[in-house]
């Protein structure tokens, strides 16, 4: 009990503290910069959908902007498809972070894939082993895959976006290749997908909650990863080092820290994320399919996405995750009013070229604050004076 | 008495700083006219705001008496003023005669036509004496021969009124009496100069009159015939100056750092950038490297600390009785190696870091700074606090203040805190007082002495010479890549050190030898 006390009387003391503080002039809130930023997005979407199709508009916003949550379905299905993009997302945002531009997230989520289902297929384990297993396999997938380009880059100065780009390609081939291996494809469905029960991520009775929905594990673990992320790079060696070689690179050689190294780790672990991704989408009850097409998938760009949403927070990113997720539920039903539901890639599009320009705009509005403050400031000082 | 320039009341803010506050300057016809004051006084924003780079919030600007509206560096063209600005505006890549005519070139039938341009700024060199070889590529000319460029292409648009922004700053003394007197012989043909500086000797040698800016207001402006350099030092910073630094005698005792046969080739390997370099260091001495920049300075440097580890073979760098030829930056560091960088914001701070990160970057992973891998804040923000009492240095948040936030003097105090605070017994310091101004010069200077009196081996290059006299208990001169000499400073005279420095002079080894 008295420790509770003194805790409170800590916290108390602390508010006390930030209140007597000389108040400095707050940045212009990075939150608020999404927040207008997403308003924004779906403003320029109405538009468009007002332009289509004038009458059916209003009711085309609603169900975009209802749609993800209209039913326990939806709302489970919103975060089941909320998981892959946060952890795609976090993989950008990762490499982001420490001066890398991970482009290859689509590629190493391929590769993953094609592993995760391999040693799901070919694999036979009990339960918890047999999942685990197979999501370790992408993991360590995902991770090779993006170490690869990271070696070049430590080693022989090769730009990490072109060879994450090029790396797409090898991946996407490669798991044409290795998707037609009869020993894990399936005609019925002309795919590959998790044969064995064993092998898909447990749904943890969250059906429960949102009947109807293919809602599993994967959310929690996202957020989890999302969790462990910030915490590594806000609080450890390791992350402070990755980020000193991010912000500068001459800086970090100079202070000793190896530089080559710590971008091969970072690449990985961009990588791993990216692979833990592709585990969770494939290792579904209900997954989308692997199948062998000469395509690259649009996840990874969709992770350049989320990551910008959230201006590469770790933290942001679940939410820019969900958001997008959601908005993506929503074009689902705003369908049924004849609406096409790429409106939504606009919207997306335009919430990120808003978040580009908001930091000019913030620049902006501070200064016309500041100059509003010294002017009010003077006129203080004025009055004083007389 | 007519005046050339008239700037009345200058007055410019960037948001909450006042970089001009009520400045009033008057240049007269025909007069050499210093600008002095410490950095961040306010001289660059006043010139840029004449130049038409900034504009005046308030005040009038008036030439040869009729008030201008100077938008834009054109206007500035039209009104007859130019600038050879501190770095240079070159292109790299274009010969001489291009970057001269740029933005002024005269077409015939939309070509280019450089002819009558060449007459005319073959006839300019002639009147001025200032040699220039027209059809040689920026990048392949020497640095003194960028800045004639540049005094070129003033003269070629036929400028009246002349600003020079430091312009000795990287010339040896030879070059700097040879542009005194191109700058003498315009005043007397009735060009009005302005010189930006901060050496206060330049200022007592050429100029007519001096301005003095503090925190952007205009402190006086003098006749330079009736006061000496202590009088402007006083008035520039705002309290008495101590010119000399007080220093007892060395007592050098064992070697703390030696290099034996140095030598380095450039990228291609086709060009021999160090070559043979042998000296040593002794705890409790101050080495000084002087030289011409660019002379292998930089890369003297560089290999020591490691950021360039591709010496040649044969090539030895002992430290504490170490080879460190082949170890890594971090195992030099561990080995006792302080660093003090040429480059304070590209390699001595990381910018986004807050002062107390960067008050580790180096030592981060030492036990008392982290656990388990996880960073120890807490220990980390008091040892910050610490220095920073220590040290004195300022800034808005403390411990908290992002390095890019914080002034020049003070990013160079945190990193001097960082480096002789760490565990060490050799400092390497490469210009450690570059882009500082007085008081900030003055407090490097102690602080580098004290680092010798507590026993430590110290390296210091600098392209002052003025510093080299100063705080050196021994002189080593490089030109191209070699030591030159090795001199005592109380037995050398600066314009000797100058004779080595632009190689007109060299020591055999059997001097160097009776010398040491």
């Amino acid at each position: 009990m008295n420790k509770f006390k003194a805790y409170f009387a800590k916290v108390k003391q602390r508010m006390i503290d930030m209140k007597n503080q000389p108040k400095k002039p707050r940045d212009f809130s990075p939150i608020l910069n999404s927040v207008i930023s997403i308003l924004f997005g779906l403003l320029v979407g109405f538009l468009i959908m007002l332009a289509v199709n004038p009458e059916n508009a209003l009711g085309g916003l609603a169900k975009l902007l209802t749609g993800g949550s209209a039913t326990p379905q939806m709302m489970g299905n919103t975060f089941f498809k909320a998981g892959p993009l946060i952890l795609v997302g976090l993989a950008v945002a990762f490499a982001f972070k420490t001066g890398l531009f991970n482009i290859g997230v689509s590629g190493q989520f391929m590769v993953s894939g094609v592993a995760t289902l391999y040693v799901a297929n070919l694999v036979v384990l009990p339960a918890p082993w047999h999942w685990m297993l197979a999501i370790l396999a992408g993991v360590v997938a995902g991770a090779i895959w993006a170490g690869i380009p990271g070696l070049l880059k430590a080693f022989f100065n090769v730009n990490e976006v072109i060879a994450t780009i090029m790396m797409n390609y090898i991946g996407m081939y490669l798991c044409v290749i290795m998707a037609y291996n009869a020993a894990v494809y399936n005609t019925s469905i002309t795919a590959i997908n998790a044969y064995y029960p064993t092998a898909n991520t447990p749904t943890l009775g969250m059906s429960n909650l949102f009947p109807g929905s293919n809602i599993d594990l994967g959310i929690i673990l996202a957020i989890i990863v999302a969790v462990i992320i910030w915490f590594l790079l806000k609080k450890t060696t390791l992350g402070y080092q990755l980020k000193a070689v991010g912000y500068s690179v001459p800086g970090s050689k100079y202070a000793g820290i190896n530089y080559r190294r710590n971008v091969i780790i970072s690449m990985m672990i961009s990588g791993a994320l990216a692979g833990l991704a592709a585990a969770i989408t494939y290792l579904a009850v209900l997954p989308d399919y692997l199948r062998p097409v000469n395509k690259i998938l649009s996840i990874g760009f969709e992770g350049i996405s989320v990551a910008l949403i959230a201006q590469s927070n770790p933290l942001g990113i679940i939410f820019s995750g969900v958001l997008i997720s959601y908005i993506k539920q929503g074009a689902l039903t705003m369908q049924l009013l004849g609406f096409d539901k790429e409106i939504t890639n606009i919207v997306v599009a335009v919430i990120i070229y808003m978040i580009g320009i908001s930091s000019f705009l913030g620049a902006y509005i501070k200064k016309r604050r500041d100059k509003h403050i010294k002017a009010h400031h003077e006129s203080e000082e004025d009055a004083k004076n007389v | 008495m007519d005046y050339a320039i008239e700037m009345l009341n200058i007055t410019k803010t960037f948001g909450p700083l006042i970089a001009n506050n009520d400045v009033t300057m008057q240049v007269k016809k025909g007069e050499i006219h210093a600008i002095l004051g410490e950095n961040g006084a306010g001289k660059s924003t006043l010139m840029s705001i004449l130049f038409g780079l900034y504009k005046a919030d308030g005040g009038i600007i008036k030439i040869n008496g009729e008030q201008v509206d100077i938008k834009d560096p054109n206007d500035a063209n039209r009104l007859k003023i130019g600038m050879v600005h501190q770095h240079f505006k070159l292109v790299e890549v274009f010969t001489v005669l291009q970057n001269i005519i740029l933005g002024v070139e005269n077409t015939k039938r939309g070509f280019l036509e450089t002819d009558s341009a060449r007459k005319k700024i073959i006839e300019l060199s002639e009147r001025y004496n200032l040699k220039i070889d027209l059809d040689k590529q920026i990048r392949d000319i020497s640095v003194g021969m960028q800045q004639r460029v540049e005094i070129m292409k003033m003269l070629y648009r036929d400028a009246d009124i002349l600003i020079f922004d430091e312009p000795t700053a990287v010339l040896t003394p030879q070059e700097i009496d040879g542009l005194f007197d191109v700058i003498r012989f315009f005043a007397k043909e009735g060009k009005s100069i302005i010189i930006i500086t901060h050496k206060l000797n330049e200022i007592m040698d050429i100029a007519d009159r001096c301005t003095i800016l503090r925190k952007g207001k205009c402190i006086k402006t003098v006749d330079v015939k009736d006061v000496n350099a202590e009088v402007l030092a006083e008035l520039m910073v705002g309290r008495e100056v101590n010119f000399t630094v007080e220093k007892t005698v060395a007592v050098p005792k064992e070697i703390v750092f030696e290099v034996q046969n140095l030598n380095l080739f450039d990228k291609d390997k086709t060009k021999k950038i160090l070559n043979d370099i042998n000296f040593n260091v002794r705890s409790g001495e101050i080495v000084c490297v002087a030289g011409i920049e660019g002379n292998g300075q930089t890369q003297l440097v560089r290999a020591i600390s490691g950021l360039n580890p591709s010496v040649e073979a044969g090539s030895v760098m002992i430290l504490n009785g170490i080879n460190i030829v082949d170890k890594s930056i971090r195992d030099r560091i561990e080995l006792g190696l302080s660093h003090i960088p040429e480059d304070r914001q590209r390699y001595g701070l990381i910018m986004d870091y807050n002062l107390s990160e960067n008050m580790v970057s180096n030592t981060y992973y030492h036990p008392e700074f982290q656990k388990h891998g996880l960073i120890r804040f807490d220990q980390i923000k008091k040892y910050t606090e610490d220095l920073i009492q220590k040290y004195d240095i300022r800034s808005s948040l403390g411990a908290t203040s992002s390095a890019r936030s914080m002034s020049g003097g003070n990013q160079q105090k945190a990193i001097i805190a960082r480096e002789t605070s760490k565990n060490h017994n050799f400092l390497l310091a490469a210009q450690p007082t570059r882009g500082l101004d007085v008081g900030a010069i003055e407090y490097v200077h102690k602080t580098l002495i004290a680092e010798r009196d507590r026993g430590n081996a110290i390296l210091v290059i600098s392209l002052e010479l003025d510093e080299v006299m100063n705080i050196s208990d021994r002189i080593l001169v490089m030109h191209e890549g070699s030591i030159y000499a090795e001199l005592d400073p109380k037995k050398t005279t600066i314009s000797e050190i100058g004779l080595y420095m632009s190689g007109s002079k060299r020591q055999t080894s059997e001097v160097k030898h009776e010398q040491v």
